[in-house]
């Protein structure tokens, strides 16, 4: 099994007082498999996943080490350079679909923009693809939610808006961090559904949750982070048939307990 | 959209009306009698009977409210009294000030444009950088000057020392620079600080980073996501400048010998001159209300979210 | 906070500036050196000596004894003004706020009348309608600020109101002045202090700006704006006499609004 990303020894400090957050951090991503990054928060999954996507502020952020991606460091890459990445290669769905859109940008002007700044089209070519890829998510009347502003949408709906934007350049890898938190129960099934079909294309998945259940249900790999490092990884079955830290086991118990609470 | 310009309207009418009620109540809290006022000014020594029949003439005798309806039926007329000091209608005296003032504010509001926005996009770009400290610094002082202050500074400094200003001559395109600049430097300095802090706020949202993880290039995002969201605020808080300029212009009038309706207001004050005063007052808090209305509608046409949050009124 | 305020180098320095302006107002007849209102038309236009520091003025003043006495005008109208307009401001916000329904839309209806005039403007009509003198003025100020203040009291207040513990400190039983005096009040107290600190530069400047217009204070009294009024004629010929109180006012303001902003950097960082 070849790796499309491997991060290598990554270290987050903050650069006021130098204090680490991220402590030597290496994973693997396979290719067409699906990484669960599991943890509470505070535990640095989420800050993990934006240094991968070089997201963080620089001035409260200093991110140490390696993201090993088709042979380049992205850590080490010019702005312009990863602005080609991003979005096209790797791409992201949002936590907040409510907040992650521009409010003052029609759903269709964002898709355009984001067609625009990898691929040589107009704008109209690119209008086009982005009702292609809304009408493959199986959302009605595309043109009405090209042509609407985020807030006059649905969270769930603008969550598929999100993945669509995701698929739209063909990327070989997603990171969805807490994609499915803001989001009912119902949306969040139809959402993990998308994840696997996701991966039947052949694109690799980071599924950032602090849910078991998120992971139960998608994932191949889990790494478990606590207090900023990695502590313990596997397959899924691994983890949790067979895990060897106690942490790990207390979270998994909480999970248990709260099925148990929603299904009384 | 539709409920909510009804709405809207209908509030700006109770706006208007109160308005006019207040403008009415300033004048007569007053412990002059304007007709008594009006008659020493013309008459030589009059006699109370003069002066009783000056009251009935200007319907002074009537109860408090039938003056009021009286005043605001003629006001919406056009026509503001006779003032004391001139002789002339209100109305005419003030459309004959009015040319004078809005050319300074006017002036005034293009220098706030044209400085304010790139020089708070610099800063908020480059935050904590040498430029932003420097502009910092000087921004807090450009809002603890008094601008009449200001204004004899750059009389001292462009009349004698640089003298390339035509200072004294009014009417001379020249002549307007340092009044407007007088008049512009402090809203630039707080609207520099305001628009920053806008932008700064901006960049830290949800949608900026997901138009980064998008792969937008920087200078997009900064033109059209961050800038064009800073927008509001910056919009509603240039019309209120407007309406703050054409009173504040007393104040740079009465430095630049400028004749405009802020040096006639105070004039009026010190002649006391109520009729005048009333029609000042009156004139530029109609201007400043329909300002605040023009930035509401142009912030509603760019942000059609803010209809969903403040629909009602 | 106090911690937080001393290491802050911007709220040290506004801090350092009002202390030193307080201290001037205070002692003011220990550190001026002559009777600021004595006239002596052989010293007119004296030039710097011993005797006059800065100077003469026009009628033969001496300029630093004046300058000095100046602080005292500038606070002594400019902090009493303020408490009032905090007094009324906040209870008007706050009880608004907090009573909420009809009363509250009511009460922003006639803050939108009020806010309707630039504060300038009703200064300027009511000092037209009262007639001059410091007292007119300090009503006019506070007739003319107190809707902008009242506005963002009961700003606050309306999101202290969101917050959980309304609710909860009246499930547990307490009254509403309890809740208003011991929960919300000092909440948001900092807030408030931001917002009276920069507020403060803004009478000063104003209070200034209508002794400058000759409107408030009668010529003659040794306060700032007042002395760059009557220096007006002399402003070629001798400059001075208008430069230095305006670095006074200058100087007061900037104290205030460098303490209020460097206050409200510590409260809300993310503004920058």
């Amino acid at each position: 099994m070849s790796n499309l990303l491997e991060i290598r020894e990554l270290n987050i400090t903050l650069v006021e007082n130098q204090r680490p957050i991220v402590k030597n951090v290496s994973f693997n991503v396979g290719k067409g498999r699906i990484l669960g990054i599991i943890g509470e928060s505070g535990s640095g999954k989420t800050l993990t996943s934006k240094a991968i996507m070089r997201l963080l502020n620089e001035k409260i952020f200093t991110v140490k080490g390696q993201v090993e991606f088709r042979g380049n460091n992205l850590l080490q890459m010019s702005e312009r350079e990863i602005e080609g990445v991003m979005g096209k290669d790797i791409s992201m769905i949002m936590q907040n679909p409510m907040t992650a859109f521009d409010p003052m940008m029609k759903i269709g002007k964002q898709i355009i923009e984001t067609v625009k700044a990898h691929l040589p089209l107009s704008k109209k070519q690119a209008y086009d693809m982005g009702v292609q890829q809304l009408k493959k998510m199986n959302l009605n009347r595309v043109s009405e939610i090209m042509n609407s502003y985020p807030h006059t949408l649905s969270g769930g709906m603008l969550q598929r808006i999100m993945i669509a934007i995701a698929l739209l350049l063909e990327p070989r890898i997603i990171i969805a961090d807490e994609a499915t938190t803001a989001l009912d129960v119902s949306t969040q099934s139809i959402i993990l559904d998308e994840f696997k079909k996701i991966q039947d294309k052949g694109i690799s998945l980071i599924v950032v949750t602090h849910d078991f259940g998120v992971i139960a249900k998608v994932a191949n790999d889990v790494i478990v982070m606590k207090d900023g490092e990695i502590i313990e990884d596997g397959t899924v079955h691994e983890i949790f048939y067979n895990p060897k830290t106690e942490y790990t086991k207390e979270l998994l118990k909480a999970r248990l307990l709260a099925d148990e609470v929603s299904y009384a | 959209m539709l409920r909510y310009i009804s709405n809207r309207l209908i509030g700006l009418i109770i706006v208007l009306i109160g308005v006019t009620v207040l403008t009415f109540i300033f004048s007569n809290i007053s412990t002059v009698d304007p007709a008594e006022a009006f008659a020493r000014r013309n008459i030589l020594n009059p006699t109370p009977m003069q002066i009783e029949e000056l009251r009935e003439e200007m319907g002074l005798n009537l109860p408090v409210y039938r003056q009021y309806f009286h005043w605001m039926g003629e006001s919406m007329k056009g026509n503001l009294g006779i003032s004391l000091l001139t002789k002339n209608p209100v109305s005419a005296d003030i459309a004959k000030k009015m040319p004078a003032t809005l050319s300074i504010v006017g002036m005034a509001f293009f220098w706030i444009v044209v400085i304010t926005l790139p020089i708070s996009i610099l800063s908020a770009v480059k935050q904590n950088g040498v430029f932003d400290h420097v502009a910092r610094v000087i921004t807090i002082f450009g809002i603890s000057m008094p601008n009449f202050w200001l204004g004899f500074i750059m009389l001292i400094a462009f009349a004698v020392v640089v003298p390339i200003f035509n200072v004294v001559d009014y009417g001379n395109f020249k002549s307007i620079i340092l009044p407007s600049l007088t008049l512009a430097i402090p809203v630039i300095s707080s609207s520099i600080r305001l628009f920053r802090a806008t932008i700064l706020l901006n960049m830290n949202k949800d949608f900026v980073t997901y138009a980064k993880a998008r792969g937008i290039s920087k200078t997009n995002i900064i033109w059209k996501h961050i800038l064009k969201n800073s927008l509001p605020p910056m919009i509603t808080l240039m019309c209120q400048n407007l309406g703050y300029m054409i009173a504040g212009s007393a104040i740079v009038e009465s430095v630049f010998s400028w004749p405009g309706i802020g040096s006639h207001l105070v004039e009026a004050i010190v002649g006391r001159d109520l009729p005048t005063i009333n029609g000042c007052v009156l004139v530029i808090a109609v201007i400043f209300v329909l300002s605040n209305l023009f930035a509401d509608v142009v912030n509603i046409m760019l942000n059609p979210k803010i209809l969903n949050e403040q629909g009602e009124f | 906070m106090v911690k937080e305020i001393l290491k802050n180098k911007q709220a040290v320095i506004g801090l350092i500036m009002m202390f030193i302006v307080a201290f001037i107002a205070v002692f003011a007849p220990f550190i001026a050196v002559n009777n600021p209102e004595e006239i002596s038309p052989a010293q007119k236009f004296a030039r710097f000596s011993g005797r006059y520091p800065l100077g003469a003025d026009q009628l033969g003043r001496c300029i630093f004894s004046r300058l000095i006495y100046g602080a005292r005008y500038s606070l002594g109208i400019a902090i009493p003004v303020l408490l009032i307009l905090a007094v009324i401001s906040t209870f008007l916000g706050t009880v608004s706020a907090y009573i909420g329904g009809r009363f509250d839309r009511i009460f922003s209806i006639f803050c939108d009348i009020f806010m309707a005039f630039p504060p300038l403007l009703v200064v300027l009509s009511l000092v037209g309608a009262l007639g001059q003198g410091i007292l007119n003025i300090m009503i006019a100020v506070i007739f003319s600020m107190w809707v902008w203040f009242a506005r963002v009291i009961r700003s606050y207040v309306l999101m202290e109101k969101k917050k959980g513990y309304v609710t909860a400190s009246k499930i547990v039983g307490c009254s509403d002045i309890q809740i208003i005096t011991r929960h919300i009040i000092p909440n948001i107290l900092p807030a408030f202090i931001v917002y009276f600190s920069t507020g403060v530069a803004g009478i000063i400047l104003m209070i200034s700006g209508f002794s400058f217009l000759g409107l408030g204070i009668e010529a003659g009294v040794p306060e700032w704006g007042a002395m760059l009024s009557s220096a007006k004629p002399y402003l070629y010929s001798r400059p001075l006499l208008l430069i230095y109180p305006g670095i006074f006012i200058l100087f007061t303001a900037a104290g205030f609004n460098l303490f209020g902003e460097a206050l409200r950097d510590i409260i809300s960082p993310e503004g920058g």
